[in-house]
């Protein structure tokens, strides 16, 4: 055991450190007292927090972001939910082939996916709309709520499906009564993977509607050209809090070794 | 067997398809089908495009100017996938063996990092590398350097950018198999004489070989998406094909030209996954 | 069969791809009646009680409820109850909710539910625990939900996948004469899957012996051990010892160099080959002095005490080796290498011919 754990300890030591410095340095700056981007902080204050909400620039790309992110979840979750019901319930081919085409957006290189919608919407002559950017969003985060609920179907004992229909459920009410409680965590899984993701999308928001709706990655882009502000450092701890949060929850309240592919 | 199949045809079922079937067929089928036909397009300066057929946007990837551009492109994704590949190797393996509760907690972090904006890495690993806020300020401190100095933006900071983000891509892909290999196959090895590092090259890499094929294709793919970092911590001769796609569709105002390129590369992604799969998919029965 | 015929099996047939699951089965099921399906994994049974339950649909043949066709029902219109192999309680729910899931989608009041549940607790031997979360359950009483969950709906027929599989063996044979006396207390027509012959021995009033698709026997257990219509039959329900001879004339057999006498009954014609079977515990062991027909003499290999009896494994030579069972208080002092003989009771002895 002596040398594997050292390997271990160590190779787990230094991807600890690669991954924390670039957000410790983040933090600490966010938490400078005067308006420069010092690490260490020079002095100590949560006023860049409080700016991030008091400034309409900042506020207003905060509420975009949450509503789009809100909204374009739910229009990923409610264009999986069917699919991967019909994936689980019947063969069909139109339905693999759904699958596959809500897979897919995340799989290409997201800017692929980017000006596919921008040229799109240009061509109908509707750029830059808000209504535009959820579905545009709702389309490329497809794949993570069909992920999750895949998996949940795919987990439902098939003899307990049969148990309901031999005491009485046709399909309607097996869903109702059965499946849709069986996989509702990991429809609100889907959901929060969707969310985190529509959160921190920056090339599809900026190439569908970047001028005229301004959301946090937009924004913080822009101020990364335009003048650094601590007030940025604040947003992007505020990113890492709410990642952390979301996928600490689906630790917390589920086996996420498990969702993420374990079998064992 | 799954669901009961012995049910009729459900008219119900099949109204249900429509819902998604139409979302996907309008806002990802014909975009596509749209940035196509763009593609062959010729560019116009008040409207977007104009209708033509002409292969020139296709001919300029010839040009020396776009064929460094991308190959540089394959050359970055290549490195990096490889680096990647090669740590996220040993990593995985680890941490499939660690306790739950460990793996559990890595997990939260390597999704918490995968999922964050390349502007928010771009940011943070500007103000790591950064003559202000960085880590050379630490290395003055420690004496191991006169004053302190900006490492950005520059090819290495770059290649840390693109790190931080597919390397945790990497480990997610390969975490799967890693945690299939049966801990018994290396145990087995030690009793026949290996030692612990030997075990690994021998037996679990292997093992893993397929998968590790399809991880690296896999992440090479996503590196060759990456569309910010090259424009925040690099210089513009390190720009990608990503970043040239944006740079023609948003401030050259060139759809066609932005097209044709994205073009070329949904071709090299599509072959790739499907070679990719084909990798995964023949390592599953090993 | 006890009542009137109210399950009906007309040359049902159902082939998987390549691989046929059932040849051509034909069946009667009397009303109160507990007949068990029983055979070896793959010979079908399981595909026949999915067939009936409606969960499979059959390739050809015709399956009739109190004489109506219900080939077409599917499953939630059969108002069959089920029990199945993983029990397949619903995770989501608790105790009551498993059970009161049938009532609930027949639209019964929520009082009339909570009554009914407590009946069927008091009925399993689960009295109060309405409120408990699946997984807290036991083994054992994971298996009582289920079957109370499956009788919540007064179903006209009960359908037992291995239900009892999960089980270890001490409970399992609590629960095997537990579940038989509830049925029996219900009247319920029930239909048994399994393929432990000592479980189809204790609970079920027919045995349907399958193989390969096939039915090869029905009828009462004890009949079917005593009288086994076939090698297949006589080999899968409980141990025997088997010859192989060659019929002499109508009630004698000949097995290499000794004659055997078989009971008044068919035997092919003179010449025929001809299988004799005996159970082992039909077999008379003696230290060796005895003359006469139906006589094997051998030697000790391996004496087996296991409490209740002694089994004896003795070498006859070219008639290969032979199992002897006997009671513990009749065991005489037996040494590896003794020779003894083996007589086989002349009424004890079915010849078979395939």
């Amino acid at each position: 055991m002596s040398r594997l754990g050292w390997g271990r300890g160590l190779l787990f030591a230094a991807m600890g450190l690669f991954l924390l410095a670039p957000l410790v340095v983040v933090a600490g700056v966010s938490l400078n007292a005067k308006k420069r981007l010092f690490f260490p902080p020079e002095g100590l204050s949560l006023r860049w927090y409080l700016r991030a909400f008091e400034d309409p620039g900042w506020r207003q790309a905060i509420e975009n972001s949450l509503l789009l992110a809100a909204l374009s979840a739910l229009v990923a979750v409610s264009i999986a939910l069917p699919v991967a019901y019909l994936l689980w319930r019947r063969r069909w081919r139109l339905v693999r082939m759904l699958f596959v085409a809500g897979v897919a957006p995340f799989m290409l290189p997201p800017v692929i996916t980017a000006l596919g919608l921008m040229i799109f919407w240009a061509t109908l002559g509707l750029y830059g709309r808000f209504e535009n950017l959820v579905l545009s969003h709702g389309i490329f985060l497809v794949a993570l709520p069909l992920i999750t609920l895949k998996l949940g179907f795919d987990s439902i004992d098939p003899e307990v499906v049969e148990a309901a229909r031999t005491l009485g459920a046709d399909d309607r009410r097996l869903f109702a009564t059965v499946l849709w409680p069986l996989v509702r965590p990991y429809a609100l899984s889907g959901y929060a993977f969707a969310f985190v993701l529509s959160l921190n999308e920056y090339i599809i928001a900026y190439m569908v509607a970047g001028f005229t709706v301004e959301t946090l990655p937009i924004k913080i882009f822009n101020a990364l050209r335009y003048g650094y502000s601590p007030v940025m450092a604040a947003v992007a701890v505020g990113f890492v809090l709410v990642a952390g949060l979301v996928f600490g929850l689906f630790a917390r309240f589920g086996d996420l070794p498990r969702m993420m592919g374990r079998l064992r | 067997m799954k669901a009961d199949r012995s049910a009729p045809p459900g008219h119900i079922q099949r109204l249900l398809l429509l819902y998604p079937g139409v979302l996907l067929a309008a806002l990802f089928g014909l975009p596509f089908l749209i940035m196509l036909a763009v593609s062959v397009f010729r560019r116009q300066v008040e409207a977007f495009y104009e209708p033509a057929f002409t292969l020139a946007n296709y001919a300029k990837l010839l040009e020396p100017l776009y064929l460094e551009r991308l190959l540089f492109s394959l050359w970055i994704a290549a490195l990096v996938a490889t680096v990647s590949i090669l740590v996220a190797v040993p990593f995985a393996w680890l941490l499939a063996r660690s306790a739950h509760r460990t793996q559990s907690l890595w997990l939260v972090a390597l999704l918490a990092v995968l999922s964050l904006s390349e502007v928010i890495v771009g940011f943070a690993w500007s103000l790591l590398l950064s003559r202000t806020a960085g880590l050379s300020n630490l290395l003055v401190w420690l004496g191991l350097l006169d004053q302190p100095r900006a490492w950005t933006p520059g090819f290495g900071a770059m290649l840390a950018g693109y790190l931080y983000l597919v390397l945790p891509y990497a480990v997610l892909t390969l975490y799967p198999a890693a945690s299939r290999v049966d801990p018994e196959l290396a145990e087995a090895a030690r009793t026949l004489g290996a030692s612990e590092l030997r075990a690994f090259l021998t037996v679990v890499v292997p093992v893993l070989r397929p998968a590790m094929t399809a991880g690296w294709i896999l992440s090479f793919v996503f590196t060759l998406g990456v569309y910010l970092i090259p424009q925040i911590l690099g210089r513009p001769q390190h720009w990608t094909l990503s970043v040239l796609i944006t740079d023609q569709a948003v401030y050259q105002s060139n759809l066609p030209l932005a097209a044709a390129l994205a073009a070329v590369l949904l071709a090299a992604s599509l072959l790739l996954i499907a070679l990719a799969g084909r990798a995964g998919g023949s390592g599953r029965r090993a | 069969m006890a009542g009137e015929t109210v399950l009906r099996i007309e040359g049902v047939e159902k082939a998987f791809g390549a691989v046929r699951a059932l040849a051509g089965v034909d069946l009667e099921v009397g009303e109160g009646e507990l007949v068990c399906f029983l055979g070896p994994s793959g010979c079908g049974k399981t595909t026949l009680l999915r067939i009936i339950a409606g969960l499979e649909r059959a390739d050809r043949g015709r399956i009739r409820f109190a004489g109506e066709v219900i080939d077409h029902r599917p499953p939630h219109r059969r108002g069959f109850g089920m029990v199945f192999q993983s029990l397949a309680l619903f995770p989501h729910l608790d105790v009551a909710g498993n059970i009161a899931y049938p009532l609930r989608l027949r639209g019964m009041p929520e009082r009339d539910q909570r009554a009914r549940v407590r009946e069927l607790l008091e009925l399993v031997r689960l009295p109060g625990l309405e409120r408990r979360r699946v997984h807290e359950l036991s083994g054992g009483q994971r298996q009582r939900v289920a079957l109370a969950r499956a009788l919540a709906a007064e179903p006209r027929l009960l359908l037992l996948d291995e239900p009892l599989s999960a089980l270890d063996a001490k409970l399992r044979e609590d629960m095997q004469v537990e579940v038989r006396l509830l049925q029996q207390r219900l009247g319920i027509t029930t239909i048994l899957v399994t393929h432990d012959q000592r479980e189809a021995m204790t609970m079920a009033d027919r045995v349907v012996v399958m193989n390969a698709g096939r039915i090869h026997q029905v009828g009462p257990p004890d009949a079917v051990y005593r009288r086994p219509q076939d090698r297949f039959v006589a080999a899968f329900l409980g141990r025997r010892n088997e010859l192989e001879g060659v019929v002499e004339d109508a009630r004698t057999v000949k097995v290499g160099a000794h004659r055997f006498t078989v009971p008044e009954g068919p035997l092919p014609p003179p010449g025929a080959p001809v299988w004799l079977v005996i159970r082992p515990e039909k077999v008379v062991l003696s230290s060796g002095g005895e003359e006469g027909a139906n006589l094997l003499r051998g030697r000790v290999v391996f004496v087996r005490d296991v409490g209740e009896s002694v089994e004896v494994f003795v070498d006859c030579g070219e008639l290969g080796q032979q199992l002897v069972v006997v009671p513990s208080s009749h065991q005489p002092a037996l040494a590896t290498g003794a020779p003894v003989a083996l007589r086989w009771p002349e009424e004890a002895i079915v010849a078979l011919t395939a």
